[in-house]
């Protein structure tokens, strides 16, 4: 039985046939830290950003690799401040930064060694930037994660191909485990020249889902060198083994609407990633941009059920943040400042999502976060512990309980307007 | 979409239907009557059937594929449906709980199901089929005791004189010219065939007004014949806003109320629903929404105190899909269990939350809880609950008085079941 169940597991693992994974102490404070930090700033820029369409511009418009290399020269961000973005994350109440690295164009934003097509050796600003954003980081006590295509449309040992990326001009050949090792080389190069990293977050294997990827030797690789960094992968299934965190592209864990992810959730911390509008890369057509009260009442969703909210930015190609983004982000700062404590160091409450809400709890407190109960009368199920206080967050006015055979009444103070999200603090009875 | 007239006719119009600004539709004891009828009736069904049904792809193929009128009327000698039996339809009605059909009886083609004398494009004279079929559901719903609204569309992509165009049918090949009047007189003909030749009916449907805001369609007077033909037949438009001056009740294509009805405003009102994603038959289209979901989109309309008009689009023989009628059959089995909480009902005390609906009728109120996990259920501004009880089934909630409300202790509803249903009696208002 034991036997069969391990063959069961081992298939079920998919490409990786690792021993089991044994995470790190560190790892597993990493992931508490994860989870109480609720909130970080998705960065998606590079030089696809200068053509103003999204960063699968290369694709979608079939420019062949040798035509996409010479946006490298090109590209002069003098307006790029690793301080101002530290800054404006940190006062949207921010805890973490997820900085593109290399996307599938596979230009690198650091002085990479194994290869010229990166910032420092190919273009006309030659800092970089991923150093900058990691000093930038540190400053402020953000940490930082690193978005690792692995993927990629210009390497020409990214072959065979997969489903995209297919128009690039490449010859009909390629040695995928020499890209592979150049993989490594680069994430290795990341994680060694600078510091601490919060942890690495993969995208792209979707491209090619049956190939042999190595996630083995990636993988372990990445924990050897850093063994708090936490890891990620955007392949919309559950989590492999070696990987830390399961994240969903636009939507709430268990969620698909997005149409591509799976609706299973895993017991390793969770991460909803969500655009402003409906691009990652800056799109300058891109009029739809969410209300900051929309975003926020997607990220309290997600804080009820246990997920982080990772918030996109695509800066503009001269590097600051669009205009309608810095509004959303300064929004979001004023309601984290007011109701942050409902939201950070939390877990998903004692009641599961449910028609008027979600719910989020630290330590004795319980917070209901109202999202959509116009009366003033609500009834909830029963708490594990009695209520010693209840009262809303924003101006403590009193809320009355009424203890019922089966739960509790809450006689809620009035309110004015529509509120983003009414907060009811339930402080519960301490245990003797 | 554009609202010819909109402006003009919103202005002085009061926000009651009982006092038409104009007196186009004069208020009296019958006709108010005849609208607190059609209110009870809670539930319809509509259908779209014509001869674009025989090209699978919805009853605005004509224009979608820009197809010329010349062309356009190839498909009539082929329109021949042999298994067409208006009894049958109004059987699946009653099977449905339906208790009023929609017929369109001349969508945007222009082509007329019935025997028109003003045209030869018209079932009669151009297909081998050579029935009335309007005549016939008449007659069957007559028989069956289930009332018939007559849809009629304004527009027209087939008349000449529907000119000037509107923003639809402008790739018709018709000439450049024409008389809108005499189109209009044309218009006021056939509903005059259809008002004295099949006996009583529910009323005028008609859409299509949108298409034209350049022209004057003299809603007026083509009102006034219908009232003056048949003065209880109730007149609706489907122009998705406030009723214009002698309009008898509002339409809603897919959606409960929208946000030009002011607050408090009372109409009656309609809620008009695909089964699927097309109104005339489509063949692929297959995105069928679910029992549970067409039920409680039909409990959400009475909770809004508007009736719910399901529609299915029959095949070009005359029969109607199985994803259709198992539906349909799935409504009804629901509505001979719980319809006494639907039928007759009008709005709820409490206005739609989170949870559900409620619906009405005298001192008894029925609770819709439509999406709930708790066995707590708060109830605002609800007193002097006397007896609660659910209905379709045994026993009832608990209930405790609290302040601003009542709490029901309930049995919590599972994540299959469509719609826990539970009756209040309230005490009689001093």
């Amino acid at each position: 039985m034991t036997i069969r169940l391990t063959i069961a597991a081992l298939l079920l693992a998919g490409p990786v046939a690792a021993q089991a994974y044994q995470p790190a102490p560190a790892n597993l404070e990493s992931r508490r830290w994860f989870q109480d930090a609720k909130l970080g700033l998705f960065i998606h820029w590079g030089i696809s950003s200068q053509l103003e369409d999204g960063e699968w511009v290369m694709n979608n418009r079939n420019i062949r690799a040798s035509d996409y290399e010479r946006l490298a020269p090109l590209w002069n961000p003098v307006k790029f401040d690793a301080r101002a973005w530290a800054t404006t994350a940190k006062n949207a109440g921010m805890k973490y930064i997820t900085l593109i690295t290399k996307h599938h164009d596979g230009f690198a934003l650091w002085g990479s060694k194994v290869s010229n097509f990166n910032v420092v050796d190919g273009t006309a600003y030659g800092k970089d930037i991923v150093r900058q954003l990691a000093e930038a980081c540190r400053e402020q006590g953000l940490k930082l994660f690193l978005y690792h295509s692995q993927l990629d449309w210009r390497h020409p040992d990214y072959f065979p191909r997969g489903s995209t990326g297919r128009e690039a001009g490449r010859p009909e050949s390629g040695d995928f485990n020499r890209y592979l090792d150049y993989m490594d080389a680069q994430l290795t190069e990341l994680l060694t020249n600078y510091g601490p990293i919060g942890g690495i977050w993969f995208d792209g294997m979707w491209d090619k889902p049956d190939a042999d990827w190595r996630l083995a030797k990636t993988y372990s690789l990445i924990h050897k060198l850093q063994p708090a960094a936490l890891l990620g992968s955007n392949h919309h299934k559950l989590p492999f083994p070696g990987e830390d965190f399961q994240m969903f592209e636009k939507d709430l864990p268990g969620a698909n609407s997005a149409g591509f992810n799976t609706t299973e959730i895993s017991a390793l911390p969770l991460e909803t990633a969500e655009t402003m509008n409906d691009s990652w890369g800056y799109r300058v057509t891109d009029r739809a941009w969410k209300a900051p009260r929309k975003l926020i009442r997607e990220m309290v969703e997600a804080a009820g059920r246990n997920a982080n909210f990772l918030l996109n930015v695509g800066p503009m190609p001269n590097g600051e943040f669009p205009p309608d983004a810095l509004t959303i982000l300064a929004d979001l700062g004023k309601w984290t400042g007011v109701y942050g404590e409902s939201v950070y160091g939390t877990r998903g409450g004692p009641i599961s999502p449910r028609p008027w809400g979600v719910s989020t709890a630290k330590g004795d407190r319980v917070y209901l976060h109202l999202l959509d109960w116009p009366d003033r009368l609500l009834a909830i199920g029963a708490l594990p512990r009695g209520v010693a206080k209840a009262y809303r967050l924003d101006d403590q006015a009193p809320v009355i309980i009424k203890a019922l055979p089966n739960g509790l009444a809450l006689s809620l103070p009035a309110r004015t307007g529509d509120p983003i999200d009414e907060v009811i603090v339930l402080e519960l009875e301490i245990h003797r | 979409m554009p609202l010819p007239l909109r402006a003009r006719l919103i202005a002085g119009l009061g926000f009651t239907l009982l006092a038409p600004a104009t007196g186009l539709a004069q208020p009296s004891l019958a006709l108010d009557s005849a609208r607190s009828r059609f209110e009870d009736f809670k539930v319809g069904l509509f259908i779209h059937w014509g001869i674009y049904s025989l090209l699978a792809d919805g009853e605005w193929v004509m224009n979608n594929r820009s197809i010329t009128s010349a062309e356009y009327e190839h498909l009539a000698p082929m329109f021949n449906p042999t298994r067409f039996d208006a009894r049958s339809w109004v059987a699946l009605a009653r099977k449905a709980g339906a208790r009023y059909i929609t017929m369109t009886t001349k969508h945007h083609d222009g082509f007329a199901m019935f025997d028109s004398k003003l045209t030869t494009w018209d079932i009669i004279d151009r297909t081998p089929f050579k029935r009335d079929v309007i005549g016939e559901l008449a007659a069957a719903s007559r028989a069956g005791g289930m009332p018939l609204m007559l849809y009629y569309s304004q527009l027209d992509w087939h008349s000449p004189d529907y000119f000037p165009r509107g923003g639809t049918g402008q790739k018709s090949g018709r000439p450049e010219s024409g008389d809108f009047n005499r189109y209009l007189a044309f218009m006021d003909g056939q509903l005059e065939e259809l008002l004295t030749r099949y006996g009583p009916v529910e009323g005028i449907w008609f859409d299509g007004a949108w298409d034209n805001g350049q022209v004057d369609w003299h809603l007026d007077r083509t009102y006034r014949l219908i009232k003056r033909l048949q003065p209880l037949a109730l007149v609706v438009s489907n122009h998705n806003d406030l009723p214009h001056p002698g309009e008898d009740y509002v339409t809603y294509e897919g959606f409960i109320r929208p946000r030009s009805i002011p607050p408090g405003a009372h109409y009656p009102s309609e809620v008009t629903e695909k089964i699927n994603d097309t109104w005339g038959y489509r063949a692929h289209d297959i995105q069928y929404k679910s029992p549970k979901t067409l039920i409680q989109s039909m409990v959400k309309a009475a909770g809004a105190g508007a009736n719910y008009l399901v529609n299915v689009g029959p095949l070009a023989d005359g029969t109607i899909q199985p994803e259709f009628v198992d539906r349909l059959t799935a409504m009804g089995d629901w509505l001979s269990r719980y319809g006494r909480s639907i039928y007759g009902t009008r709005a709820g005390p409490i206005p739609a939350r989170p949870w559900g609906v409620t619906t009405q009728r005298g001192d008894t109120v029925f609770v819709h809880v439509l999406d709930w996990k708790d066995s707590v259920l708060a109830l605002t501004g609800l007193r002097r609950v006397v007896k609660a009880r659910y209905v379709g089934r045994d026993g009832g909630p608990h209930v405790t008085g609290v302040a601003g409300g009542v709490v029901l202790t309930i049995d919590p509803p599972s994540a299959t079941d469509i719609d826990l249903v539970i009756e209040l009696q309230l005490d009689r208002a001093p």
